[in-house]
């Protein structure tokens, strides 16, 4: 019967695996790799070393080992979505930038396909 | 970004999201008072047929493919009159609460030497200036104005006017800046103008207008949700000036 140690090693060694075979094919970018390789990493620690739970218990000074866990979660949970907040507006922003690109596109080609009035004139 | 030849023509600006009710006889309005004025729309995305009634009263529309935002819609707007080559452009709001007969009062203006003119609802203190508005929104314009004079090192009473006119001149540098440093919000990007304005040593000069009150819909720029981050941004924009040396 496999314990939660040999589900969360295979688990953390699929994310190293899986991220690098993505980034070998391309299919990610080195940031992203970076990444979730760092969290494979990370998790193949934790899982894998089983001071590691005890030890970060005593650094942070909880009393209860899940309450480190959770809150080593929650640090971590924060960050992503700060970056990703941060990559968010980066996109949006980019995103608005194109679209008045593209309506400036637009008006140009509209106003270009529309011959002169004394050309339609004489048509 | 480099103009090359003679700038000609005066441009009319007229950004509008969700006009529909207003923004035929704004641009009505302002070819009446002179058929040198080429009026331009940019229709932020609207979904009630702001652009086609705008088309239909005879302005030029550029259509923005989804709703992006006013400093989006204005830059667009600065970006036809570089292209088109305009000497002067002036920016109106398109529901209906500015006077088109102000605009050639800012024309003078910039005739005589200004960079940019601006219209300003409380300069001769004849009414309050508030044109129907809440009283936040209205203490909220005058701080906003004490805070950026005070950062600027001159008088301006109201930084958030929509009644505008620039040099197109003024625009090339302006854009380039935007560029290089990214856009603010859109309920700052006003008071971020006059600050960068200032730090390229432009002439901003204000000129008393009055403000009818809006006759249909509501403010989009000041919503109770943007009302609540207003002052927030204020002070980021502040901070932002101060960080880059604006």
């Amino acid at each position: 019967m496999p314990t939660y140690v040999d589900v969360g090693l295979v688990f953390s060694l699929s994310l190293v695996i899986v991220s690098l075979y993505l980034l070998r094919r391309h299919s990610i970018s080195s940031r992203s790799f970076l990444g979730w390789f760092l969290v494979g990493a990370g998790l193949a620690l934790v899982f894998g070393v089983p001071t590691f739970l005890p030890t970060m218990q005593r650094f942070l000074g909880t009393q209860i080992l899940l309450s480190s866990v959770v809150f080593a979660g929650a640090v971590f949970a924060l960050s992503m979505i700060f970056y990703q907040q941060w990559k968010l507006s980066d996109s949006e922003n980019k995103i608005r930038s194109l679209a008045s690109e593209v309506a400036l596109l637009r008006y140009r080609v509209d106003e270009s396909s529309i011959p002169p009035r004394e050309e339609r004139r004489s048509q | 970004m480099d103009i090359v030849g003679q700038l000609e023509g005066i441009m009319v600006l007229v950004p509008a999201y969700n006009e529909a009710a207003t923004v035929s006889d704004v641009v009505r309005h302002v070819q009446e008072v002179s058929r040198d004025y080429h009026v331009f729309v940019v229709d932020d995305g609207s979904d009630d047929g702001t652009g086609r009634l705008a088309k239909e009263s005879g302005a030029k529309v550029i259509t923005l493919p989804f709703h992006c935002g006013g400093r989006w819609a204005m830059t667009a707007g600065y970006r036809i009159a570089i292209l088109n080559r305009y000497k002067y452009l002036v920016k109106i709001d398109a529901d209906g609460q500015h006077r088109v007969s102000d605009v050639n009062r800012l024309l003078a203006k910039l005739a005589d030497g200004a960079d940019v003119a601006v219209g300003s609802r409380y300069l001769d203190g004849k009414d309050d200036g508030r044109a129907g508005d809440s009283r936040l929104r209205h203490w909220g314009r005058l701080l906003s104005s004490a805070l950026i004079s005070m950062a600027v090192g001159m008088r301006i009473t109201d930084v958030t006017s929509g009644l505008r006119g620039w040099r197109c001149e003024v625009l090339v540098e302006l854009l380039d800046n935007y560029e290089k440093h990214g856009y603010v919000e859109d309920s700052v990007f006003w008071l971020n103008e006059t600050i960068l304005l200032r730090r390229l040593g432009k002439t901003i000069s204000e000129l008393p207008v009055s403000i009818r009150p809006r006759l249909h819909g509501s403010s989009k720029s000041f919503t109770r949700l943007k009302m609540l981050n207003y002052p927030i941004r204020v002070v980021t924009t502040l901070l932002r000036s101060m960080f880059r040396g604006e």
